[in-house]
């Protein structure tokens, strides 16, 4: 049975309004090339397919001609803008909201344009409006949202008012009934601004509704992280102050046990080894607690990080164990791929992943038993596999394996030392590292581990 | 004659283990919680050899204990057993050949100190 990990703390960073901004202003770059084309294509097929011989073709292309000169601009700007991003790493929310709306004016213009020279009132593309009245809606302030409609029905209706006067020229796509009653052409304009208007209302209220609810979502987030802040805080505290007492114990425990000589007898001194002992365990859960806190308190972005050869620290790693591997009677094997590599991290952390996987391995497996350390390459990935035959894991116990302070029921019974924090801390590190950790597992045949690192370039 | 330790340590039960393990192997043991009546004490009881714990009150005071020691005439030729368990914490290592330089000490032994070691560390300091 695999496991994948996949429980994960709470460390992405909601986006900020400037920066959901940015991402849709470069699709609205992205679209406007779609538009460009789509214009380029349009014109031919309405001159020649469908013969709409009065439309200005030349003025509509040079129109698309200068809206794609804008747009190679906006790409320029969109570039500036997002190298002279503020201190905390988004752009200036002021700057890209006047970026959007600059846009949104010109291709009302362009649009406008494009509609008079190609039937005006007759062209029914002044449906068209719509879309940037549904974009300012979703992007910007209410308020701005129904300027942005009403500038719509102003340059439209102008337009139409315009060529209904006989001040600008008519370019008729359907010349036939070229001459439109007032009536009709004011209930053209009406029903577009009553549209564009009606879209308006619909479009921000579901924002207005959807931005409240990312508030709630942003604040709950906030409270979360606060909690799990204060809650490392805590454990930090809790364990660094619950060491003196133990060092106390353990030093006033050998102290006796070292001066009491015979007077003590073999049971009580022995006694005293195993106090010693268990306050030495202690001791290690106070170190843990305090590794696991500090990596919680630790920003991701904030870590030292360098680049780490992972085949010395791997070495290095399995010598440390080999007394204790031979000492238990277990077979230590390793198998490394003929070039070094490197992994970015911290190379204190990257070797806890590797001694705790192996001291791990080394401790589950009974005497006679087998633990195999290996690395492979697979590019863009390293992947370490520790394997042991030992006692295994209950299938029932493999959900859990990752969580702080679990520890599987066979394992309890099989040593009684053992904090259970070990793998949620390399898991921790692993994740740290941009890198995925997994566990295979049969009980009373043996345990896998995988962890797979990004490779260094 | 019997040769002297002083122990400066805040945690009053350590000194006590500390001076069990000391006394049973005949040293002769005086102690003092804090920094500055261990000061005192070295300069009245002239001791042979000093065991200083680096957090007491504040994080470094052992450290301020030891220059102030090696800053006296009289006083700095007393070797100095630092005590420590600022590893765990801060996760820094001392490096005796390195850190010799900066820092005026002779040894240093991690706390929890076991017995054997810290008996071997008294006797090499003590040349006995």
């Amino acid at each position: 049975m695999l496991v994948p990990d996949t429980e994960r703390g709470i460390t992405e960073h909601l986006l900020p309004r400037s920066a959901e901004l940015t991402e849709r202003v470069a699709w609205f770059i992205r679209l406007r090339w779609v538009a460009v084309a789509g214009i380029l294509l349009a014109v031919p097929a309405g001159t020649r397919l469908l013969g709409f011989a009065e439309m200005a073709a030349g003025r509509i292309l040079a129109l698309a001609a200068c809206l794609f000169a804008l747009n190679c601009a906006y790409v320029l700007a969109a570039r500036l803008l997002h190298n002279r991003v503020r201190s905390d790493g988004t752009p200036d929310l002021r700057t890209v909201d006047l970026f959007a709306k600059t846009q949104i004016v010109l291709d009302l213009l362009i649009l406008t344009a494009i509609l008079h020279y190609s039937g005006g009132v007759q062209n029914p593309f002044s449906f068209f409006y719509i879309f940037h009245v549904v974009i300012a809606s979703i992007l910007l302030s209410r308020r701005s949202a129904y300027a942005v409609a009403a500038l719509c029905v102003a340059l439209f209706g102008s337009m139409v008012l315009l060529e209904e006067l006989g001040s600008l020229p008519r370019y008729p796509i359907a010349p036939q009934t070229a001459d439109y009653s007032p009536g009709y052409v004011a209930t053209v304009v009406a029903a577009t601004a009553s549209t564009l208007f009606i879209a308006v209302f619909m479009a921000t209220s579901i924002m207005a509704r959807l931005r409240q609810k990312e508030d709630e979502l942003e604040h709950a987030w906030r409270a979360v992280k606060q909690l799990e802040a204060t809650k490392s805080r805590f454990l930090r505290l809790v364990s660094h102050e619950m060491r003196s007492p133990i060092v106390a114990i353990q030093s006033i425990l050998d102290a006796v046990r070292v001066t009491g000589g015979q007077c003590l007898g073999e049971k009580n001194s022995e006694m005293l080894t195993r106090a010693g002992e268990r306050a030495e365990s202690l001791l290690h859960l106070t170190k843990d607690l305090l590794t696991l806190s500090r990596q919680q308190s630790l920003d991701p972005g904030h870590e030292q990080l360098g680049t780490v050869e992972m085949l010395e620290v791997t070495r290095n790693c399995v010598g440390l164990f080999r007394a204790q591997a031979d000492e238990r009677g277990v077979v230590v094997n390793e198998e490394y791929p003929a070039a070094a590599f490197s992994v970015r991290g911290d190379a204190e952390s990257l070797g806890l992943v590797v001694s705790n996987l192996l001291s791990n391995a080394i401790r589950y497996t009974p005497a006679g038993g087998t633990v195999s350390i290996s690395w492979r390459l697979d590019k863009p990935f390293a992947v370490l596999t520790v394997a042991d035959t030992g006692i295994g894991i209950p299938e029932a116990d493999m959900k859990h394996m990752f969580k702080e302070f679990f520890r599987a029921e066979n394992a309890r019974r099989f040593t009684g030392s053992g904090t259970g924090l070990g793998l949620a801390i390399t898991r921790n590190i692993v994740e740290r590292a941009g890198g995925t950790i997994a566990v295979e597992s049969r009980e009373n045949a043996g345990t896998t581990f995988t962890v797979t690192l990004p490779v260094a370039a | 004659m019997a040769k002297r330790v002083l122990i400066i340590d805040d945690d009053p039960d350590i000194v006590e283990a500390e001076r069990m393990i000391l006394e049973s192997r005949g040293y002769e043991v005086d102690s003092a919680a804090d920094g500055e009546s261990g000061l005192a004490k070295a300069e009245k009881i002239r001791p042979d050899l000093i065991i200083l714990d680096v957090m007491m009150a504040t994080m470094d005071q052992g450290f301020q204990v030891a220059y102030k020691l090696k800053g006296s005439p009289e006083l700095k030729k007393i070797p100095v057993l630092m005590a420590t368990s600022i590893g765990q914490v801060t996760k820094f290592k001392f490096d005796p050949k390195k850190d010799s330089d900066f820092l005026p000490v002779e040894a240093f032994i991690e706390k929890p100190v076991k017995p054997a070691d810290l008996i071997a560390n008294v006797e090499k300091l003590l040349g006995t």
